[in-house]
């Protein structure tokens, strides 16, 4: 009777076990998307970018709007015209996937990008964090944060530095 | 013996089976410490929010690499808040539990921060993202992730309107006025701010003399697209005029310019130059969009004339 219950007893556990399917991966074949997709981001790869995204996904940088992948593209495109070099290191780079309470996937990202302003040389390093939902394989839902300021204040300073160039040449 | 080997085999099950649920979760003693942080925040509980961290505690705001200390942090709150007349994040937040691959606990938490600033009264809304390590009931690490730049572009706007002449901020703000009395076709707001004898050209022929028949034309809009809005896309101010973008939307269900209605939806895209008196009223519009392309949106059709 004892040995029953017993065996009773690990099953229950061993189902139990089952039922408790991880919620946590530092790897997945969502996360080697993730990957792929930074690798892309990094070489300017805006084909591979976009078509790790479904047609129908939902993009909020900084903000809570939504815009399509190719929306985005165009805004990233825009901040990226005035560097000379760009990309996330390999230092600082984290990724994990989890599966939320309501079974949804969702790969984390924190990196570092780095990058310099081609008008005066400057070194900018920024922080970023994105999170992104997957459905099949493919990015439907993505927040982005990321201090844009210091790039603001990099491109004021070159804007004003141009008038007074510009003000000179007039006099 | 085999009771010995169950006994061990249900216990290892039972242990494995617990490390891996628990790698993932949305509730937990660590999680309800940030959120008594965050609600420390929001209330300007200082002594408790510090309480909360260990005393060496690093803090990394939108960096990696220089942190600041528990105080450093509390002083950049203080100073962002005294800009403040309300400020917090809403119902609407995410926080999970993940024990990362290392062991650490952390806890990451997203959500939409909104602020009010006391000088123009203009809210602010910032999407954060807080990654909080938590070490025996105690903050060590917190990690944040938010763009900067929406607070400080807000804030040079306030000191450029500091520097701003009074006229040029009478016609900023008649200028809001204006798109709002077209939205609301307002007559009696769109007065106060024209001049009696406004004029207004659309595309360099003369649509009206005076408020009155500027009025009636702002009405003919309304009776023909009762949804009728216009949005001021982009515009700057020199020597006493305005150079204006703007969209107007509206759905044809009233009858427009003596014509049945069509039930169909158009959007136009004009440009806008309008001049100011030395009181900011508006004294002249000049107005230029393509008629055609309204009318095409609406339905209508362009005839060719016939051969002579």
């Amino acid at each position: 009777m004892k040995k029953i219950l017993l065996i009773c007893l690990a099953t229950t556990f061993f189902i139990s076990c089952k039922n408790a399917e991880p919620r946590y991966f530092s790897s997945s074949p969502e996360i080697d998307v993730a990957k792929a997709h930074i690798k892309a981001y990094n070489e300017g790869d805006w084909t591979t970018w976009m078509s790790h995204y479904d047609d129908t996904a939902k993009l909020s940088h900084n903000t809570l709007d939504e815009s399509s992948p190719a929306e985005v593209l165009e805004a990233l495109k825009g901040l990226l015209a005035g560097a000379s070099s760009y990309g996330f290191t390999d230092k600082d780079i984290f990724y994990e996937m989890v599966i939320d309470d309501k079974a949804e996937k969702w790969v984390n990202f924190w990196g570092t990008w780095e990058g310099t302003i081609a008008a005066n040389n400057q070194k900018l390093i920024i922080p970023v964090h994105l999170t992104a939902q997957y459905v099949d394989g493919k990015i439907v839902e993505e927040h982005a944060y990321y201090d844009l300021s210091e790039y603001m204040a990099v491109m004021q300073q070159i804007e004003s530095e141009m008038v007074e160039e510009e003000e000179v040449m007039e006099e | 013996m085999k009771k010995i080997f169950l006994i061990g085999l249900a216990a290892i099950l039972f242990i494995a089976c617990e490390q891996k649920a628990e790698r993932y979760s949305t509730s937990g003693p660590e999680v309800d410490l940030v959120k008594a942080l965050l609600a420390d925040y929001e209330k300007g509980d200082w002594d408790s929010w510090t309480e909360k961290y260990a005393d060496t505690a690093k803090v990394y705001y939108n960096q990696w690499d220089d942190s600041i200390t528990v105080a450093q942090s509390l002083e950049g709150h203080k100073s962002t808040i005294a800009l403040l007349s309300s400020y917090g994040f809403g119902e609407d937040v995410i926080y999970e539990k993940i024990i990362s691959d290392g062991g650490n606990t952390w806890i990451n938490f997203w959500g939409r921060w909104e602020g009010t600033l006391k000088e123009n009264n203009k809210v602010l809304v910032l999407p954060v993202h807080l990654s909080v390590r938590v070490l025996d009931g105690k903050v060590v690490q917190e990690n944040g992730f938010w763009d900067n730049s929406i607070m400080q572009t807000a804030l040079e706007e306030i000191e450029e309107m500091k520097n701003t002449p009074e006229l040029e901020k009478t016609i900023m703000a008649n200028h809001d006025k204006m798109v709002e009395a077209w939205n609301k076709n307002d007559t009696e707001a769109f007065k106060a701010i024209t001049a009696a004898n406004v004029i207004r050209n659309s595309n360099g022929a003369r649509q009206a003399n005076n408020q009155s028949e500027y009025a009636a034309m702002m009405k003919q809009f309304h009776t023909g697209f009762p949804d009728f809005k216009v949005k001021m896309e982009s515009y700057f101010l020199k020597d006493g005029k305005s150079y204006l973008n703007w969209t107007c939307t509206g759905t044809n269900t009233g009858p427009f310019m003596d014509n049945p209605p069509t039930g169909n939806k158009m959007e136009i895209h004009g440009y806008s130059v309008w001049a100011f008196d030395s009181n900011g009223l508006a004294v002249q519009e000049d107005s230029f969009f393509d008629n055609m392309d309204m009318l095409s949106q609406l339905g209508y059709t362009l005839t060719p004339p016939k051969a002579n």
